[in-house]
Order: C-alpha cells, then sequence, then structure tokens
C-alpha cells in the first residue's frame, strides 16, 4: 500500500499522547518522549521538505519542532497555567512559519489575536478560578482514549492528504523556494473583482493582496464570518446578566 | 447590624459641565499646574550638610541634665521622668545627699548613675514635661551617630557635657514646663522667651488660676 | 565617509555574512543607545519630578547629579538577587526577559531617522531603522506589544504574592481592553495613507510638507492613540497594576536588584517607542518646514532630520513625565469605562469618519473638523451621563435620603 508508511507516525503519535495525558498515576515521561520521537522521525522520512536555504531550514524546523513539542506539552501538562503558556507557545511557532511562508499579516493578526488576546484571557480566568493551585479534575484526563484517537484520525486524514497532493513532497520544490507552498489556483484568478496577482515577489502576502483578495474572492465568507460574530456579540449580551438584577 | 438607611448620607459627584467631561481642558490645566513648579522653581528642600538645617523653635533632639547655678546637676532624682518615659529608656539610681557637705546641703538626692539610651528613646518629651525641676531639656542636636551601642547609652556626664554644649547656643534656652515654674527651679520668675514655654491663649493651662502661668 | 568606512570593512569578511553586518551594527547600536537613554531618562524623570514637587530630585552624584545613573546601574547589578523560595523559579526569572525582549522588538520597525530609498544588503547606506521595508509596521508593533503582558502576567503569577496576582490581573484586563483603541485609532491613518508602513507614512507627510502632517487629519486619532499607548505602556495615570499605594508595586513586588531593573528598562524603552510612534505617525517624524524638508540636500540634512526627530521625540516623552504628577490613577472601572465607552467608540466614528470622506472623494482636510466635532459631540453626550447617578440608576435610594446633602461636597 503506497499511503500505509503513514501509519507509523500516526500510531506512535498517538501512543505517545495518550501514553503522557495526565492520569493519577503518573507515567514514564521518558516512554512518552522516545514514542513521540520515533514518531516525528517517521514522519520526517515521508514528508522531509526540500533542502534549500539552510537558515531557511533551519528555521523552519525550528519553528514547526518547537510547535509540536509544545502542543504535544498543552495537551499533556497537568498544570492548567502552564497549558496556556504552552499553547501560547504553540501560537507563536505558528506565526514563526507563516512568517516563513511570506504571511507577515497572517503572523502578526495570529499574534494578535491568538497570544496577545485569547491566552491573555485564558490565563486571567485561570488565576481568577484557581487562585488555590490545581483542582482534581486537572490530574486526570476524562477520556483518554478516545479524545486522542479521534484527533489522531483526523491527523491522519491531514497527512494522508497532503501526501496525496504531495505538496510538499519535493514536487512543488519550485514553489517552495520562491516563499510558497500553495501554487495559486486558477479559478481564483479568474474572479472578476481579483486584481491580477503581482509579478512582484515581494508583494506576496502583502497587506494589499490580502485586502483585495479578502474582500473579492472571499467576500461571501468575510461577510458570513462576520454575521456569525454579530450574532454571537448579541447572544452574549442576551446571556451576560444586568445590572438591574443585582448580579454584576 | 444594618445601617439604617436613614443614617447613610449620599453624597453625590458634581455633575461635569462640557468642558470638564472632555477631560482635556482639565488635563492641560493640571499640566499648566505642574509646569509652573518646574518653570518656577523654588525648592523647599534644604541642602542638608552644607546648609544647617533650619529646625522649629520646639525641636525635640538629644537630651540633656541641666546645671543649677553651682554647677551641680540639677536633678533631684525623684523618678518621674522615668516613669513618665513611654520607651522606659531612662534609668536612675538615686543617692542620698550628704548632708555633711555644704554643697549639697540644700538637696536630699541627687542622682548616682543617670543613663539615657538614646536608640529606644522616641524623642515625645515627655520626660521634658514631668520633670518637675526643669533638670531634664532636649536641645536641638539631632545629627547623633554613634559606632556601638554601648555609646549611645548617654550617662550622667555626658547628659550634662550636652548642657555645657548647648546653654550658650540660644536655641536652648533652659526651659520650663507648661509655663509654670517648677518647685526647684532657680529661676526667680519665668523668662520670658521660647516658644516652648509659650501657652496658647486657647489652651487649657492658660486660663489655669495657679500663679506663675505666663499670659 | 561613513559608506567607505563600511565597505573597507566589509572587504575583510566573507560574502556570507555580508548582509548581516549592517543590521547587526544597528541592532548594536540601537541597544547601546537605548541602554543609555532609557538610564537618563530615568534621571530625567527623577529630576522633572522633583522639580514638580519643590525638591532639587538627585544632585549628588557628579556635577548636577548627572552620575546618577551610573551608581543607579551599579547599585541594581551588586544588590543581592532575591528569589524568593515559595516562587516559580523558571517563570519568575522569564518574565523580565520577556519584558525587555518583546519592548526591544517592537523598535526593530520605528525609524529613528530618513530612512534612505532603494535600501539594499550591504550597500553601505545607514538605514535608520533595524528592519527596513517591513509592510505592515504598525502591525508588527502591536502584534508585538501584545505579547509585552506576558512579562508583567507571569512575573505576576509565578511570584505567588497575592499583590503580584492582583497587579497581574488588572494589567492583562488593561492591556488587553487598551489593545483595540490603539489598534483602531491607526486604522484610519492606515486608510488615508493606503499603507501600513510606518516609513511610508513618513514619507508621506514629508511629501507634502507641514500641511501633510497627520495631526491635521486625524486629531482624534491622536489622543486616542496617545491614551491608549501610554494604558500599554502601563504609565501613570494608568499604572493600576503596579500601583505602589494599593498594591506595593503590583508584578514586580518580589523582584529585586537587577530583574527589578530590566522590568524598568522594558518600560521605559516602550515610553520611548511610542513617544517615536506618536511623533512620527502624528507629528511628521523628521519633517520640520524649512529646516528639514524632504527634499532638503545640504550638507548635514540628515543630521539636522534626525535632530528633528529626536527633539519631537523628546517632547512626547517630557509630555509623558509631566503627565505623570498632573493625572491622579483612575481607580479600576474608570480605566475600563474610558476604554470600552470612550475611546473604543471615538475611534470607531474616527474611521467610519475616514471612510465617508475616502468614499466620497472630500477634500482629506475636512476631518480636521469632523474630528473635532465628533470630540465634541463625546463631550455634551458625557455630561448628560455624569450626572449623579443616584438620579441615573435605579430607584435604590430614595431621593430624600440625599436630597439634603447634594451640596455637602
Amino acid at each position: 500500500m503506497k499511503n500505509g508508511a503513514l501509519l507509523i507516525p500516526v500510531v506512535l503519535g498517538w501512543l505517545a499522547v495518550w501514553w503522557m495525558l495526565p492520569r493519577e498515576k503518573g507515567r514514564s515521561r521518558i516512554l512518552g518522549a522516545l514514542m513521540a520521537l520515533g514518531a516525528l522521525l517517521a514522519l520526517q522520512v515521508t514528508f522531509l521538505p526540500p533542502v534549500g536555504n539552510v537558515v531557511r531550514d533551519s528555521l523552519f524546523y525550528l519553528f514547526s519542532g518547537t510547535a509540536i513539542l509544545s502542543g504535544g506539552l498543552m495537551i499533556t501538562d497537568r498544570n492548567p497555567v502552564f497549558a496556556a503558556l504552552w499553547f501560547a507557545l504553540s501560537t507563536l511557532a505558528v506565526c514563526g512559519l507563516f512568517l516563513l511562508n511570506s504571511a507577515p499579516f497572517l503572523s502578526a493578526a495570529t499574534i494578535i489575536v491568538y497570544a496577545g488576546a485569547i491566552v491573555v484571557t485564558f490565563l486571567f480566568v485561570i488565576m481568577l478560578a484557581q487562585q488555590s493551585g490545581a483542582s482534581n479534575y486537572d490530574h486526570h484526563a476524562v477520556q483518554p482514549v478516545m479524545a486522542s484517537v479521534m484527533s489522531f484520525v483526523l491527523l491522519g486524514a491531514l497527512l494522508f492528504a497532503l501526501q496525496e497532493w504531495g505538496g510538499i513532497d519535493g514536487k512543488a520544490a519550485d514553489e517552495v523556494k520562491a516563499g510558497q507552498f500553495v501554487a495559486q489556483d486558477a479559478k481564483v484568478r479568474a474572479n472578476i473583482f481579483s486584481q491580477p496577482p503581482s509579478s512582484n515577489k515581494n508583494e506576496i502576502g502583502s497587506m494589499r493582496v490580502l485586502g483585495r483578495s479578502l474582500f473579492s474572492d472571499y467576500l461571501y465568507f468575510v461577510e458570513l464570518a462576520g454575521t456569525v460574530l454579530l450574532i454571537a456579540t448579541i447572544g452574549a449580551i442576551a446571556i451576560a446578566p444586568r445590572r438591574s438584577q443585582g448580579t454584576l | 447590624m444594618p445601617i439604617n438607611a436613614k443614617d447613610v448620607d449620599w453624597v453625590e459627584e458634581p455633575p461635569m459641565n462640557f468642558w470638564e467631561a472632555t477631560f482635556l481642558p482639565a488635563v492641560v490645566d493640571g499640566l499648566r499646574a505642574t509646569g509652573h513648579h518646574v518653570t518656577h522653581f523654588k525648592p523647599v528642600t534644604q541642602m542638608y550638610p552644607e546648609v544647617a538645617s533650619d529646625l522649629p523653635k520646639h525641636y525635640r533632639g538629644v537630651h540633656r541634665l541641666n546645671r543649677d547655678d553651682a554647677g551641680r546637676v540639677k536633678c533631684v532624682a525623684c523618678m518621674m521622668c522615668a516613669t513618665a518615659c513611654p520607651a522606659r529608656c531612662i534609668d536612675i539610681v538615686a543617692q542620698e545627699a550628704p548632708k555633711d557637705d555644704p554643697n549639697w546641703v540644700d538637696r536630699d538626692k541627687f542622682p548616682k548613675s543617670f543613663v539615657i539610651d538614646e536608640l529606644k528613646c522616641i524623642y515625645c518629651g515627655m520626660c521634658e514635661e514631668a520633670c518637675p525641676v526643669d533638670a531634664i531639656e532636649m536641645t536641638h542636636i539631632y545629627d547623633l551617630t554613634g559606632m556601638t551601642r554601648q555609646e549611645m547609652l548617654f550617662d550622667k556626664e555626658k547628659l550634662l557635657s550636652v548642657f555645657d554644649q548647648t546653654k550658650d547656643c540660644g536655641l536652648d534656652p533652659v526651659r520650663t514646663h507648661k509655663g509654670k515654674l517648677g518647685p526647684a527651679s532657680d529661676f526667680e520668675q519665668l523668662p520670658t522667651l521660647g516658644p516652648a514655654t509659650q501657652v496658647r491663649s486657647d489652651d487649657r493651662s492658660a486660663k489655669s488660676a495657679t500663679p506663675g502661668v505666663i499670659k | 565617509m561613513f559608506e567607505q568606512v563600511f565597505q573597507w570593512i566589509l572587504k575583510w569578511l566573507p560574502e556570507a555574512v555580508h548582509p548581516y553586518v549592517m543590521p547587526m551594527l544597528v541592532i548594536a547600536i540601537v541597544l547601546q543607545v537605548n541602554l543609555g537613554v532609557c538610564s537618563y531618562l530615568i534621571l530625567l524623570e527623577r529630576k522633572l519630578s522633583a522639580w514638580m514637587q519643590d525638591r532639587h530630585g538627585p544632585n549628588r552624584v557628579g556635577p548636577m547629579g548627572l552620575f546618577q545613573p551610573v551608581a543607579d546601574m551599579l547599585k541594581l547589578l551588586l544588590k543581592e538577587d532575591v528569589i524568593p523560595g515559595h516562587v516559580n523559579k523558571f517563570l519568575f526569572v522569564l518574565a523580565p526577559g520577556i519584558s525587555v525582549f518583546t519592548t526591544f522588538l517592537a523598535f526593530a520597525v520605528v525609524p529613528f531617522g530618513p530612512v534612505p530609498d532603494g535600501l539594499t544588503p550591504g550597500d553601505g547606506k545607514f538605514p535608520f531603522i533595524i528592519a527596513p521595508g517591513i509592510d505592515l509596521g504598525i502591525v508588527f508593533i502591536f502584534a508585538i506589544g501584545s505579547l509585552a503582558v506576558y512579562g508583567i502576567i507571569l512575573g505576576g503569577w509565578a511570584s505567588n504574592n497575592k499583590y503580584s496576582a492582583l497587579g497581574c490581573l488588572r494589567a492583562s484586563a488593561q492591556v488587553v481592553s487598551y489593545e483595540i483603541p490603539l489598534g483602531m485609532s491607526v486604522v484610519g491613518l492606515a486608510m488615508l495613507n493606503s499603507t501600513m508602513s510606518i516609513e511610508k507614512i513618513l514619507l508621506n507627510q514629508a511629501n507634502q510638507g507641514l500641511i501633510g502632517w497627520n495631526i491635521w487629519y486625524q486629531p482624534l486619532a491622536c489622543i486616542i492613540f496617545f491614551i491608549a499607548a501610554m494604558a500599554e505602556a502601563q504609565r501613570l495615570p494608568f499604572d493600576l497594576a503596579e500601583c505602589e499605594q494599593e498594591l506595593i508595586g503590583g508584578w514586580h513586588t518580589e523582584y529585586s536588584a537587577m530583574k527589578w531593573g530590566l522590568f524598568f528598562l522594558a518600560e521605559y524603552t516602550h515610553v520611548i517607542t511610542i513617544s517615536f510612534l506618536t511623533s512620527i505617525l502624528f507629528f511628521g517624524g523628521w519633517h520640520f518646514p524649512l529646516i528639514a524638508e524632504a527634499d532638503s540636500a545640504y550638507a548635514g540634512a540628515t543630521a539636522v532630520k534626525v535632530f528633528v526627530l529626536l527633539s519631537k521625540v523628546f517632547a512626547v516623552i517630557i509630555v509623558i513625565q509631566m503627565l505623570r504628577w498632573t493625572i491622579p490613577r483612575f481607580r479600576f472601572d474608570q480605566l475600563m469605562s474610558l476604554a470600552w465607552m470612550g475611546l473604543i467608540p471615538l475611534a470607531t466614528i474616527n474611521v467610519v469618519l475616514v471612510m465617508f470622506v475616502k468614499q466620497f472623494e472630500l477634500n482629506t482636510l475636512w476631518l480636521f473638523p469632523l474630528s473635532i466635532a465628533t470630540f465634541v459631540i463625546a463631550g455634551l453626550m458625557a455630561t448628560q451621563s455624569s450626572r449623579p447617578f443616584a438620579r441615573r440608576g435605579p430607584a435604590a435610594v430614595e431621593p430624600a435620603a440625599h436630597g439634603g446633602h447634594a451640596h455637602a461636597h
């Protein structure tokens, strides 16, 4: 089977995460770490990015390694404050990957929204709610098997799709070197509202191009997302207790 | 018990006018006030070691033990200062005055030792108030330093030497307490100077019928 | 002159490192100057505070106390660095590092002089900015600035101290709230200039002369930006997170020696950054009529431009330090209502005004009266809403109980 090799990292990764999930009795962290390392190595064999610039490659490995590592630690750490911090670190590493792929605005916006606002709010709530230390339900995962299986089935599907499409598999090496993983779709170019993509390489991922694309090619999605957010805001205001009811 | 609603004073914040509601004029006004202090700089700080600080007349510094005209210690070892002292820093050992000595013929007791722990002292001035013979007084000396705790225990000789140092400098006249002459005071009448002896006209003691009160 | 020396230095270095020489040089210069400037800003702040309070201020170390920063720095370095036993050591040590790192990183896209056109790495022109050509300068600064709160939160949480915890809770709520008006206030600028790059916004202003300064188009945004930036930097009157009177010092209660000094370094670097931003975004940067125009090419024009920019920055810093002793600290509910009920609606209206003017292609100078009118209307509304709350709120208090005390104050 062509894609059979994918099973090794997925299963190994699942084992590692399942092994490390918080439990009443602590388990050997070294064993979990070894399995995780094995999974990463197996994955690395399948999805090795083309070797190009040394600086760029080392940055890529640094950021992606940090992202995966801190993502795993976020799930397996028992201390909720540290889990939130690992989440922040993971977000920052992903933002670094965005930057590597010439998407500075996406990177900055992700930092502002996730690391700057959402994780700060998490920390705020954790500090407010758990002043006397971690509580009981932080010490064990509720459904370790189901949760980890589901997430790794999803991950396997993603990896399968990636391998089938072959974007990173060395076929599209030229595109990678030009600073993008994803080749532009012909359909997108055909949209009457969108300007022809700039020939200037520096323009890729710039605010101008991004804004034009968002408000022409993806106008419906932007409006839809805006509407959903508006409804959520109205709902939040409706649910929130009023001052006149004496709760605030 | 909950507070009765009638007993609650509701103080309303004053309504803001337009300029106050926009905040900015108030900020500019405040900046002008702080800026004025910078541009019209008149420091109230005194440059202490170079410039001797301008102490108030009633400043309470290091104690002294006064001498009478004969040069004897004025203290009669009555222990009133030690009793009054809230910090319990005064330690007096009394001795009967030698009756056969002509120098001591008018005295019953005198302090054999008189030690004030200047580190324990809180400089409240109660001893000065308590003393019936104006023997213990506080001076303007404030820059008191020492290398050991032992040398901050001021004994009788040291306290007397403080008197010798300070009696003529003008800042520390021999005082009385609360405007009354003590029974063993060597003043015939009250000296008219010294803010420490002044009693404000609205003070209760100023209206007392006792003779010897300064009006 | 500089270029020749630079090229001569490059000759001795391998080809591969040539693009990195100039950035490293600029970073080194910026770091060193910043450290020196920060320590002297602390002296200036102490002196100004003293003058405003009719004191002399530090005046013993060196002439006029000019060597006081050296003494301060020595003291901070030589003091015992206490790490209390009950703290989370890793985060406790990490927190001041994050504070300093983020504030220094934000300075990377701030130009501190006239940025020359057509920069290429290794051509020897001094760039006057660490990272030239960043398309989204302002967004980058906000992104990094939003990370700065981690230093405070982690420091406060790791200290395991109730004052620190209260301080960092306040800080996180405050920073998250004030990021919104801070970001919204420059959206109008970005739309007017069709760019988010700080260099290009500066150049746009300089090319149009004095009338091109953004303060004429965005006076309201300038005020909002300045207020929100001060709140982000935790400067008085927004320093509820450290708040000496209530919280002993807030999140840095447990810190001592150089770790405490790093927090201070971060705060002053932040002040420098927001002063640069205010003077660049709204007051024309290095542009000044007649002496530093965009096309002035006399000998030493670059130096004059740098001088003009630094003078503007210095003026803003002075204002920030004067405000410290001018306005008392906000109460926390006032702080929140200022952000959510004052600054954010005003910033939104400001953005809508810019859209309006751009859409109907009016003269952009219309924005000046429109901004002022918005501000006046907001003031009138505030006058209405500042009526005594007993009359405004629910009928919890019977009017008779306080009728007689209306003039008690």
